[in-house]
């Protein structure tokens, strides 16, 4: 538009001058010089350009936050940029007010269901040691029903948890069994009633990560192997060896195993596999246990021959990272 | 004689009912819709009229909160405190033994559990501390893994003694087969009903090497008990 103007103008110029009696060779001075000026503007201007969307974008590069570039802004130099920038900053508050909205609605969220995790506790208590104190004929049934209550309560518990495990967790060095025993606690009906021996080879080797977790992630995986067991003779392993680097908990179990296509999958959120029973399944318990082992800093693997059966091993690095003494 | 501070009235029901049949006569306060200055008022009365031994504390209690009355118990009576809790987290459990509780168990609790813990720290209460238990003139020593009875001792294995030391801790009662197997899976002894009566024909054989003959007696359809040997 200016471009157009300023031709106008020069045009318009050489006419008159021209018009007026001066020669074509007088007047083209002018214009050289006119043009030479606007020349040098536009240059410098497109220079300062430039380097500012250079700055601006190296800015955007740095930043972990994107939205956050408002704020690193340098002061408007001229309307336009005031403009953009008023503009950033309207639209990025208002994002922000959304997110931090957002925010606030799902902590609240947390808190309640860990609340009424907690809640519903006393009420499974209340009914077990109900069934407990009065012997009579479908008291196992029942309990049987509650413990798995209580298995799908745990899982809601930890889900809620999972998000943010580093503000939860408890660090310290334990024997790698003790995380053990509350596991095979609350299976124990179940094993006994399916009679599936349990071989529980003990060894003294320690870990360091949260107790609890570690129970939580063996819990899901016992109760998977005690699921999928096979009819006759049906066992589950429990070992541990130490390698050179970290001690290895391996679950095994001679059930029905997982078919080979399945197996990359199994730790995938929402994942139930084909020829499993899946009314019972939520597909949540692999795909925990492998989240929970990430934010751990542990390895879990899973091995199986279909229709054989399954082994899970989950490795504890040593290291002194994890060491609650021995970090730097 | 224990108390029981629990607000639900179910579980403090049959909490009381479990341990009363197995030894532990309870009293439980039965409303918590007070403050807790009422609360601690009335349990510091309870303190003082009845001789306590030990006392199983819930943290959620409807309008008060057990961690504080663990502290204010703390400051006039050194009973032994056990917690009872829906929360799991690492950081309540500290909270709870910082507080001066002695044993944190966690809800849904396991009765035979809870009742082993209990006798244990009672045991341990009004024992001048050793390493031994006795009954009916027979000391199991837990650490070096012997029983001794008449001047003669003899050695056991980890899983006997771990057998043992429940049906010392519950001596005169009976003990049910399925709650024995329940403390001892708690213990790392992992046992179904065949090899726990495996280990129990064997128990005996041994002690009968000791002179003791009916120690370990067998009650049909209920469990079994340890008992004054009659001879």
């Amino acid at each position: 538009m200016i471009a157009f103007l300023n031709l106008f103008c020069m045009i318009a110029l050489s006419i008159y001058l021209v018009l007026m009696g001066n020669s074509f060779f007088a007047v083209l001075p002018i214009l050289i010089v006119w043009i030479v000026i606007l020349a040098a503007v536009w240059g410098g201007r497109y220079y300062r350009f430039r380097k500012r969307t250079i700055q601006i974008s190296q800015k955007l590069d740095q930043l972990d936050q994107k939205y956050l570039i408002y704020e690193t802004l340098e002061r408007p130099q001229n309307a336009e940029e005031k403009l953009c920038r008023d503009i950033l900053h309207t639209a990025s508050k208002s994002m922000l007010e959304h997110v931090n909205c957002l925010k606030n609605t799902q902590r609240q969220y947390k808190e309640y269901i860990e609340e009424w995790i907690h809640e519903i506790k006393t009420p499974i208590t209340a009914i077990n040691l109900i069934l407990r104190n009065h012997p009579g004929g479908e008291n196992k049934r029942i309990q049987k029903e509650l413990s798995h209550i209580d298995y799908l309560v745990e899982q809601a518990l930890y889900y809620a948890r999972s998000e943010n495990v580093e503000k939860d967790y408890f660090v310290k060095e334990f024997p790698l069994f003790d995380a053990l025993t509350p596991a095979l606690m609350s299976n124990r009906t179940w094993l006994l009633e399916e009679k599936i021996s349990l071989k529980v080879e003990e060894t003294a080797d320690t870990v360091c990560t949260d107790e609890k977790w570690l129970t939580y992630i063996v819990n899901q995986i016992l109760s998977n192997s005690i699921k999928y067991h096979r009819s006759e003779g049906a066992w589950i392993k429990i070992s541990a060896r130490r390698e050179k680097n970290g001690v290895f908990l391996v679950i095994e179990d001679n059930g029905r195993g997982i078919a080979p296509e399945d197996l990359p999958r199994i730790f995938d959120k929402g994942f139930t596999g084909g020829i499993r029973d899946n009314r019972k399944s939520t597909g949540m318990g692999l795909y925990l246990c492998r989240k929970l082992c990430m934010k751990l800093g542990l390895d879990i693997q899973a091995e199986s021959v279909f229709h054989e059966g399954t082994k899970m091993t989950i490795g504890f690095p040593t290291g002194t990272y994890n060491h609650p003494d021995r970090r730097d | 004689m224990l108390l029981i501070i629990e607000d639900n009235p179910n579980i403090r029901q049959e909490l009381s009912d479990y341990l009363e049949a197995n030894g532990h006569p309870s009293v439980c306060p039965d409303h918590f819709s007070c403050s807790q200055e009422e609360l601690t008022a009335e349990i510091r009365a309870l303190l003082e009229a009845a001789p306590v031994d030990l006392i199983l504390l819930d943290i959620g209690l409807e309008a008060c909160d057990g961690l504080k009355l663990c502290r204010e118990i703390r400051s006039v009576s050194s009973v032994p405190v056990i917690f009872l809790t829906g929360r799991v987290s690492e950081e309540d459990e500290l909270t709870g033994i910082l507080m001066g509780g002695d044993d944190f168990i966690r809800k849904p609790c396991s009765l035979p559990v809870l009742l082993a813990r209990i006798n244990r720290i009672l045991v341990r209460k009004n024992q001048a501390p050793s390493e031994s238990i006795h009954a009916f003139g027979v000391s199991l020593n837990v650490l070096m893994g012997q029983i001794s009875y008449q001047e003669k001792t003899m050695e056991l294995s980890k899983n006997e003694v771990k057998i043992l030391y429940y049906l010392f801790l519950n001596k005169g009662h009976v003990v049910t087969k399925d709650s024995l197997i329940e403390y001892l899976w708690e213990n790392k002894f992992y046992v179904d009903e065949n090899i726990l009566n495996v280990n129990l024909s064997r128990l005996r054989r041994r002690l009968r090497e000791l002179g003791l003959e009916n120690f370990i007696k067998t009650i049909p359809k209920k469990g079994v008990m340890v008992q004054e040997d009659k001879q």
